[in-house]
C-alpha cells in the first residue's frame, strides 16, 4: 500500500479552561491519500475544526494543547517540528480555506498586497512577478476585472468574491493538502454551487482535500471518503457510498434521517432525541449512549473502538461486536 | 385562561399585504442628500390565512428579513398596506400598534442575541405577560406551563440563557413568543443556526404548536428544503419581489420560475444527483440598482430579448403565480 499523504494517528486535543478541562478531540485517527478528498462531518462542538487546527498546529495555546498523537505528513511528524518549519509548511504545502473570508483576510490591506505577501514568503520571486502571478490566479477563479480587484479592500467585495479570493490564495502555491473548514457555509446556495465547481476544477489531480463541514449534502457533493465525528470522537468512517447508503453507526443513521429534504407536504422530521452532551461531562463509555435507541449496558462502561463493518468501512459501536463483547 | 378577543369572520384572511414597499434612502454628502433608494421590499402582495404557514424563501439581501420587520412594525413601510385581522397597520398610532404587537410575535435566528443575558428564563418568557398585565397567579406557574409547551423542564426557570445549548435557547424564544397567545408568529431563519439533529426537533415543535394553538406562521428562510417541510404555501423572493408563489407541492414538483429552479438545483442532496456546474451563474445584483427589465435576467439561463427591457407581470400558470416572460406568450 502506498503511504498516505497525511496520516493522523490517535490525535487528542485538550483544553484547560477556568471552568475545567475537557477533550475537544479524543483519539482521532484518519488518513488522506494523494489526490483524495476526505470529509470530516459533524455538528457544532464535535471537534472537527479543532482537528483541522491541530493538523496545522494552530490551536490557540493556552487554553488548548495537543495531548497525544502523531501527524505524519510526507513522512514528517508535524507535532515535532519547530515553528520555523511549520511556517514553511503552512500556506505552501498545507493551505487552508476558512468559513469567514472577511475575518481571514486583512481588512487593512488591499487584496493584491495580501496575495503578493503570501507568494513572496514562500517563493523567491520579485514583487512584479508575484503581482502578475496573483492577478493570473484571480482571473482563474473567475473574478472579472482581476487587475481592478487587486486594488480592492476585502469589504468592497461580496462574500462569494471574497471566498473566490481565499480559494485563489489557498491554491496558488500548489499545496499538496488543502483544508477547507466550512468553505461555503456563509454563502447562498447558488453561490455555494459555483464555489463547489470552482474547488473541483482548480484542485489539481494530486492535491488532497480535507473538507470540514456540518452539511452531509456538501460531503456527498465533494468527497470520496468521509469520517463522521460526534462529541470529540470519530464514530464512523468509510467511502462516501458506504456511509450514505449503508450507515452503520446509529448517530450517522439518525443524522441522515434528520436532514430536511424537499417535501410536498408538511411532515414531521425524524429528529434525534436529546442533545449533544457538554464537553465538560461527556459520559463514560460511548458518547452517544443517551441518544441511542440501541444502547446496551456495555455502552455505558466501555468506549467502543472503530472496527471494520465492511471493506474500508468502520464504525465505533457495540452493535457490531456480537453478544460476547456486549456482555463482557 | 379565557380568550378575550372577539372572533373575526371565518372568511377574512388573518394577514393581507398589498403592494408593500420598504425603501431605504441612500444619503450622500455634507447635506445628506438622498441619492437613490435601496428597494429592499419592492411591491409585495400576499394573503395569509389562519392556521396557515407561508414560507418565504430567498437568498441573502433579497429583502425577506426587511419584509418580516415591516410586518412587525420595526421598519416603516414606504408604500402599500398591511391589513392584520381587519386593521390597517401603517395607519395605527404608536399605542394602538403596541396593543396589536401582542398578536404578532417573532422568533429570530440567533437566540443568544435576542434573549436578554441578564434576565433568567422565567423573566424572559413572562416579560410580555407582565407588560400586558396578563399575569394571573404566579409567574412561576406561567413560566413552567410555557416551558412545558416547548418541551422543556420547569427547573429551567431560574437559569440563564447562556447555560443552554442553541436548540434549548431557541425553545425559550418560542416559549416567549407563545406567551401572549399570538395569532401570527414571524420566524426569521428560526432554525438556520441549529445543527441538523436539533433543527429537526425544533421544526417538529413548530408543527405541533401550530396544531395545538391554530397559529399562523410566516416562515422566513434561505433553505427551501426546510421551508417545504413546514409551509402550506411558498413565496420565492428575489431582489425585493416575489417571483413565484404557490402551494408547496406545486412549487416543489413543478417550479416555474428559472430562479426557483436554480434554487432547487443548487441544493446538495445527500445521496442524490450531483449539482450541475452550470446550475446558476453570477451573483445577485445590488438592490440599490436592480437591473432593468426582469431583475433576474443577467443570471437567467432562459433569458429572452424582452426580459432585458420589460419587467414581467405576475402571471397565473398551473395554479401558481409567477413573474416571468416565459409564461406570458401562451
Amino acid at each position: 500500500m502506498i503511504a498516505p499523504l497525511i496520516d493522523i494517528q490517535h490525535l487528542s486535543v485538550r483544553f484547560d479552561t477556568d471552568e475545567g478541562s475537557f477533550h475537544a478531540v479524543d483519539d482521532v485517527s484518519f488518513s488522506i491519500g494523494r489526490g483524495e478528498s476526505v470529509g470530516l462531518v459533524g455538528e457544532s462542538g464535535c471537534g472537527k475544526s479543532v482537528t483541522a487546527l491541530g493538523i496545522t498546529r494552530l490551536i490557540p495555546s493556552p487554553p488548548g494543547h495537543i495531548s497525544s498523537g502523531r501527524i505524519l505528513f510526507d513522512n514528517m511528524d508535524l507535532l515535532l517540528q519547530k515553528p520555523a518549519v511549520l511556517r514553511q509548511v503552512r500556506g505552501a504545502a498545507i493551505s487552508m480555506i476558512f468559513q469567514e473570508p472577511l475575518s481571514a483576510l486583512s481588512p487593512l490591506h488591499r487584496i493584491g498586497r495580501q496575495m503578493v505577501e503570501g507568494i513572496r514568503f514562500h517563493r523567491d520571486v520579485s514583487n512584479k512577478e508575484a503581482w502578475a502571478y496573483a492577478r493570473e490566479w484571480l482571473s482563474k477563479v473567475g473574478l472579472p476585472d482581476a487587475e481592478e480587484r487587486m486594488y480592492a479592500y476585502p469589504f468592497q467585495l461580496s462574500g462569494g468574491m471574497q471566498q473566490r479570493i481565499m480559494i485563489a490564495m489557498a491554491l496558488m502555491l500548489s499545496p499538496s493538502l488543502v483544508i477547507a473548514d466550512e468553505p461555503t457555509t456563509a454563502l447562498d446556495v447558488t453561490t455555494q454551487a459555483q464555489i463547489f465547481s470552482l474547488i473541483r476544477e482548480m484542485k489539481q489531480n494530486d492535491t488532497s482535500l480535507l473538507l470540514i463541514t456540518h452539511d452531509m449534502g456538501v460531503v456527498w457533493e465533494m468527497c470520496d471518503r468521509v469520517s463522521v465525528m460526534y462529541a470529540s470522537r470519530i464514530v464512523e468512517s468509510g467511502s462516501r457510498q458506504d456511509v450514505f447508503n449503508r450507515p452503520a453507526h446509529p448517530y450517522t443513521t439518525g443524522l441522515l434521517a434528520a436532514i430536511p429534504r424537499l417535501s410536498v407536504d408538511k411532515t414531521r422530521l425524524q429528529a434525534i432525541p436529546g442533545q449533544v452532551p457538554s464537553p465538560f461531562d461527556y459520559p463514560r463509555g460511548c458518547h452517544f449512549q443517551d441518544r441511542c435507541e440501541h444502547v446496551f449496558d456495555v455502552c455505558r462502561e466501555n468506549t467502543p473502538e472503530l472496527r471494520s463493518v465492511g471493506e474500508g468501512h468502520f464504525a465505533a459501536c457495540f452493535l457490531y461486536r456480537g453478544e460476547d463483547a456486549r456482555n463482557a | 385562561m379565557p380568550e378575550t378577543r372577539k372572533p373575526t369572520p371565518v372568511k377574512a384572511p388573518l394577514l393581507e399585504v398589498r403592494d408593500l414597499k420598504t425603501w431605504f434612502p441612500i444619503k450622500r454628502g455634507l447635506f445628506s442628500i438622498t441619492d437613490g433608494y435601496v428597494r429592499a421590499v419592492d411591491g409585495i402582495s400576499f394573503v395569509l390565512d389562519r392556521n396557515e404557514t407561508l414560507g418565504l424563501v430567498g437568498e441573502s439581501g433579497c429583502g425577506k428579513t426587511t419584509l418580516g420587520r415591516t410586518l412587525l412594525g420595526l421598519e416603516q413601510a414606504t408604500a402599500g398596506d398591511i391589513v392584520f385581522d381587519g386593521v390597517s397597520i401603517p395607519t395605527l398610532g404608536r399605542r394602538q400598534m403596541n396593543r396589536l404587537r401582542r398578536h404578532i410575535q417573532v422568533v429570530f435566528q440567533d437566540p443568544l442575541s435576542s434573549l436578554n443575558p441578564r434576565m433568567n428564563v422565567m423573566d424572559i418568557v413572562t416579560e410580555g405577560l407582565v407588560q400586558f398585565g396578563m399575569v394571573e397567579g404566579s409567574k412561576q406557574e406561567h413560566a413552567a406551563r410555557l416551558l412545558g409547551e416547548v418541551g422543556m423542564n420547569r427547573d429551567a426557570i431560574y437559569r440563564w440563557p447562556h447555560e443552554f445549548s442553541g436548540g434549548q435557547r431557541q425553545r425559550i424564544s418560542i416559549a416567549r413568543a407563545l406567551s401572549l397567545k399570538p395569532d401570527l408568529i414571524i420566524c426569521d431563519e428560526a432554525v438556520s443556526a441549529l445543527d441538523v439533529s436539533v433543527q429537526a426537533q425544533v421544526i417538529n415543535l413548530f408543527l405541533k404548536l401550530q396544531k395545538d394553538h391554530r397559529l399562523s406562521y410566516l416562515f422566513i428562510s434561505h433553505d427551501l428544503s426546510v421551508v417545504s417541510n413546514i409551509a402550506d404555501r411558498v413565496a420565492v423572493m428575489y431582489l425585493g419581489q416575489i417571483v413565484e408563489f404557490g402551494n408547496t407541492a406545486d412549487i416543489v414538483r413543478n417550479p416555474l420560475h428559472p430562479y426557483t429552479r436554480a434554487l432547487i438545483a443548487a441544493v446538495p442532496v445527500a445521496g442524490g444527483k450531483h449539482i450541475a456546474s452550470d446550475a446558476v451563474r453570477g451573483e445577485p445584483p445590488s438592490p440599490a440598482s436592480p437591473p432593468e427589465g426582469c431583475r433576474f435576467h443577467p443570471r437567467c439561463p432562459e433569458v429572452m430579448p424582452v426580459c432585458r427591457h420589460t419587467a414581467p407581470n405576475v402571471m397565473e400558470k398551473d395554479g401558481h403565480q409567477v413573474m416571468c416572460h416565459l409564461y406570458s406568450q401562451a
